[in-house]
This record gives structure tokens, sequence and C-alpha cells, in this order.
């Protein structure tokens, strides 16, 4: 397996201009940053794709795990939206820069995936899926998806520490109930009444939020 | 477009600990679709400065390969910009995978016939092939060349050989390379020379007549490659094997007496090579056990003909007159 020596573009602040200079032009410092990357592509799509890979994947994996909370399920879905970038080839039609792409991809990705998981009390959501398939994020979505990992952030800060214990144990580790059981020295029984009790008040919290979500997007669309 | 927005506001923001006052400017400045890429370029800082976790990198990069070697050719004509789908829909494109192996699976057979012209010559058979680019092919006996009907003017010509050839590669004007592959493990390139090339089950001979040939082959995973000078005679046995020495020398017609003819298990595919190159006479070997057969000594011959009484003596063969030449064969 060939290793590459790159200067990561996002580790260096000093080669990136403070926000008030970079005003004039925000766009072209992400273009310069990623053009050995496109260049890449050009040459090679597959050796394009793999840098493209080593550069974002655990980043963007950071980023999901922040909605999901769950490794397993950050990784499949980081991986699931750069192996549709490759075979779809969307390295040859994006017009911004591809972690802007990717950023946006694996954030739609994300929500859809909670608003599976905890959003299926909402009635209104079979609905709002069919306004939300083929539609490019509008210009709301940005904070919204921001204010739904926050509030996945305040929702799990808040459970009583052994119960965040647990459910940390079980959905970020993907533990199972008995090693937690062991690991912690409690009951497999009072293992499952923490899960369900933080999964509860998850769904709980983000009731409110799929109700701001919904409306929008129901405003925005119809 | 000025940012009202900087990057540590943003990071303060991104980590839930801003101000009702930060909180409401961020956002403002995020519903401006323009601030999009600057604030995707800073949220990646952010998230590269507070990782969650570090996943397995590598792991991750190796299931994806596979997954891309399962489904190779990448299908085009997508929405380029992301939308919000299910997780998993693979439902969407899996038929049209299908089908499209199943179409290919039915091509293929047809393939070699659409885009390759294949010469063949049966047992005893000759035939004298001229090339589109000039490059002349003595086909020898049951062989076959395979030539593509397309492509002859793309950056390289390639042909596919079997059994036994001899080739005058014409040199192009923009040095275009000729290449003669005989399996995917072993070719010959050129850009303008003359050379035979013998490729049957038992071995692969390349005897180069004039100017420089290049033989790239591979030997497991590793590739190599050599250069070939003329009188070179380069073998491949079966089993793998590459042997690179002289042809014997033939001397000057005026000196052949005195010196005569040194053979060091020499093949009789090596005799008959010297029997048409040096001395015009056509003969031709049928049987590839004959071919493999090797003779040792020190002979005088001063013509073809005393050459090949010698040949005929040593190994117990007989010839047979054909319209072009003679034919050599086990008795």
């Amino acid at each position: 397996m060939a290793t590459f020596t790159l200067l990561n573009p996002s580790i260096s602040p000093e080669n990136r201009p403070t926000p008030s200079i970079a005003g004039e032009k925000p766009v072209t410092t992400v273009y310069d940053s990623e053009l050995f990357l496109r260049k890449a592509f050009e040459q090679e799509p597959r050796k394009g794709f793999e840098l493209l890979f080593r550069h974002y994947y655990t980043p963007l994996c950071s980023h999901a795990v922040r909605f999901v909370y769950s490794r397993q399920l950050a990784e499949d879905l980081v991986s699931e939206v750069f192996y549709q970038f490759y075979r779809t080839e969307a390295y040859r039609k994006v017009h911004s820069s591809f972690i802007s792409y990717l950023f946006t991809a694996v954030r739609n990705e994300a929500y859809t995936h909670l608003r599976r998981e905890f959003g299926k009390t909402d009635s209104i959501d079979a609905t709002t899926e069919n306004h939300l398939t083929g539609h490019q994020p509008q210009p709301d979505s940005e904070v919204h998806f921001n204010n739904l990992f926050l509030a996945v952030n305040d929702a799990i800060s808040q459970l009583p520490a052994q119960c965040r214990r647990v459910f940390l144990l079980s959905r970020f580790e993907n533990k199972k109930y008995e090693e937690i059981a062991t690991e912690l020295q409690i009951s497999p029984r009072t293992v499952e009444v923490h899960i369900s009790k933080a999964l509860k008040h998850l769904r709980q919290t983000l009731r409110e939020e799929w109700a701001v979500l919904v409306c929008l997007i129901n405003l925005f669309f119809c | 477009m000025n940012h009202s927005v900087s990057k540590h506001t943003l990071f303060t923001y991104l980590a839930g600990q801003a101000t009702p006052i930060e909180r409401q400017t961020v956002e403002e400045w995020l519903k401006n679709p323009a601030n999009t890429p600057t604030f995707h370029e800073w949220l990646l800082e952010w998230e590269m400065r507070s990782l969650q976790f570090v996943p397995d990198q590598e792991a991750a990069f190796e299931k994806m390969v596979q997954r891309l070697d399962q489904t190779e050719k990448p299908e085009a004509d997508e929405e380029p910009m992301p939308v919000r789908k299910p997780l998993f829909f693979w439902g969407g494109w899996k038929p049209y995978l299908v089908a499209a192996t199943v179409l290919l699976a039915l091509l293929i057979p047809l393939r070699n016939k659409l885009f390759y012209q294949t010469h063949y010559t049966t047992y005893g058979e000759t035939k004298t092939l001229r090339l589109e680019d000039g490059t002349g092919v003595v086909l020898k006996s049951n062989s076959s060349l395979q030539v593509p009907r397309f492509g002859f003017y793309t950056n390289i010509r390639e042909v596919l050989l079997t059994g036994e050839g001899r080739f005058s590669v014409t040199h192009q004007p923009d040095h275009q390379r000729f290449v003669v592959k005989t399996s995917d493990q072993f070719q010959i390139e050129v850009l303008g020379t003359e050379f035979t090339v013998y490729a049957r089950k038992q071995s692969t001979n390349v005897a180069l007549g004039r100017g420089k040939i290049r033989v790239d082959y591979s030997r497991g995973a590793d590739k190599h490659h050599l250069t070939m000078k003329p009188g070179d005679l380069l073998t491949l046995s079966q089993q793998g094997n590459l042997h690179l020495r002289q042809l014997p020398t033939v001397p000057p017609a005026e000196a052949r007496s005195k010196t005569g003819l040194t053979f060091k298990e020499t093949s009789v595919w090596e005799v008959c090579y010297l029997l048409r190159e040096k001395f015009g006479l056509k003969v031709e070997i049928v049987d590839d056990s004959l071919a493999q057969r090797t003779i040792s000594g020190n002979y005088h011959a001063d013509n073809a003909d005393e050459l090949l009484d010698v040949l005929i003596e040593t190994l117990e063969i007989k010839t047979e007159k054909t319209g072009t030449g003679l034919l050599l064969k086990n008795n």
C-alpha cells in the first residue's frame, strides 16, 4: 500500500486566513487546499478517491457520531457516503469543495438516520419523506443540523451518570448487555432499564427538534 | 462579503457554549448559502481539533476497496448534489447492475470477434500477412494471430500470438510501439525490427534478427523486463524458467568449410531458425516435441542441404516437401 506524505490543509492554522480577511474570497482557500485532490481525481479517480478517503474519513466519522452516538453507525454512514460519492462519480460534478459536499451528505444521512430511529412518533413524518428526497438542502438546514447534534449532546449530558455510562457503552462502544453488566458489576436487567430510560429521554428531547424541523421543511416545500 | 462571524465564535457555537447573542449571529451567518463552504471548512478544522473518536481508517479503507472491486464500473448520470435518501438504497440500482452484468456476460464470447481479427494457419500451412501499419508477419504452421480491428492507431500496436510467427516491424514516424503478447505473463515490445516468436505450450522462444527488443514478463506477482540484442535467443520454459543466450554463430559462407557449426544442446527449433535465416532454406517443424529436441557437437556443413542431412541423420527424422518448402517430421 502506497503511503503519501501530504500536508493536511485543515490543521495548519497559520495557512488559514483569519475570518475578517478570509471574507474576501472564502471559497478559494477551500479550492486551494483541495487542489491536489482534484488533480489526483483527474489523473486517476481511484487514487484521488483513496486520498480523499484518507483525508476526510476520520473527521467525518467524528462529526457523524455527534448525531448518531454510535461508532459503528457513524462509520457505516460515512463509508456509504464515500461509496456513493465514487460510484456516482460525484467528483466530476461537484462545484463546491469536496469537503463541503461530503459534510452536506454526511449531515443529511445522519439526520435521516436519527429521524428514522427516534422520530417515528411523528405522524407528519411519513408525508415529509416525499418532500425531502430529491431536494437540495434549504438555507436553514445547516442551522438545524447543528441544533440537532447539539440537542443530542445536551440530552445525553443530562442523563444521570450511571445511566449515561451504560448508554454510551452500549450505543457508542456497541457492547452487549451482558458485557456491560459484567464490566459495571450490575445485573443485565439494570442495564436494560438504563438504556430504555436513556432512549426515552433522547426521544423526548428530540421531539421538539423534529417539530421545528418538520414545520420548517413543510413551509419550505409546500 | 465580510464574515460577521469569527472562527473562534463558530467553534464556541459548535461546542454549544455560545451566548444567545453569539448564537443568533452565527445562525444568521449560516443562513446565507454563500457562507456554507467556509462553514464546512471551519467545521472540518473544529472536528480535527476535537475528534470524538479515532476510527480504524485502514480497516475501513480495506472494506471500501473490496466493495468497490465488487462493483467496479461506476455508474454515471446520477444527481451530483447529496440528497436526503434512506441510508441504504440498494434496491434503486441493484437491478441495473444485475442487468448490466448479464449483458456483459452475454457479450464476452462475441467481444473477441467484434474487436479482433484472427488469422489462423492449419497444420503445415504458412501465411504471409501484412498488417495495416505495414508490418509483415509470416505466420507459421498451426498458429494464430489476433489483431485488433480498431485501435491500431493508438499509442501501441498490440497483437496476440499463439504458435510461431516471424515479425518484421516497420518503424513508425511517431515511434509507436509494437507489442507481441504471447500470454498475460509474456510480451515483446519493439519499435522497428525483425524477430521470430515461438509460443507453444512447451516453451516460448524469441530470436532477434536485427534491431532491439524489450521483453516484459512476470514471474508470480513480480514484473521483469530485459532487452535483447541481435543474435540473442530467449527461451521461456513451461516451468517458467527464462534463459537468454546467443544463437550458435554461423560463419560466413567462405569460412564454413573450415570452422563448421558448433551446437551445444541446441534445439531443433533453433537449427531450423538458422536454416531459414542464414541459409535461406524454407523449413518448418510440425511437431512441437521435435522442436524441443536438442543436438550437440561440431558439424561441417557447406550449405543448407548438408546441414539438413546432418539433422536428418542425427535425429532420425524425415522430411516432406510442400509447395513452399520443407516440413520436418518425427519418423
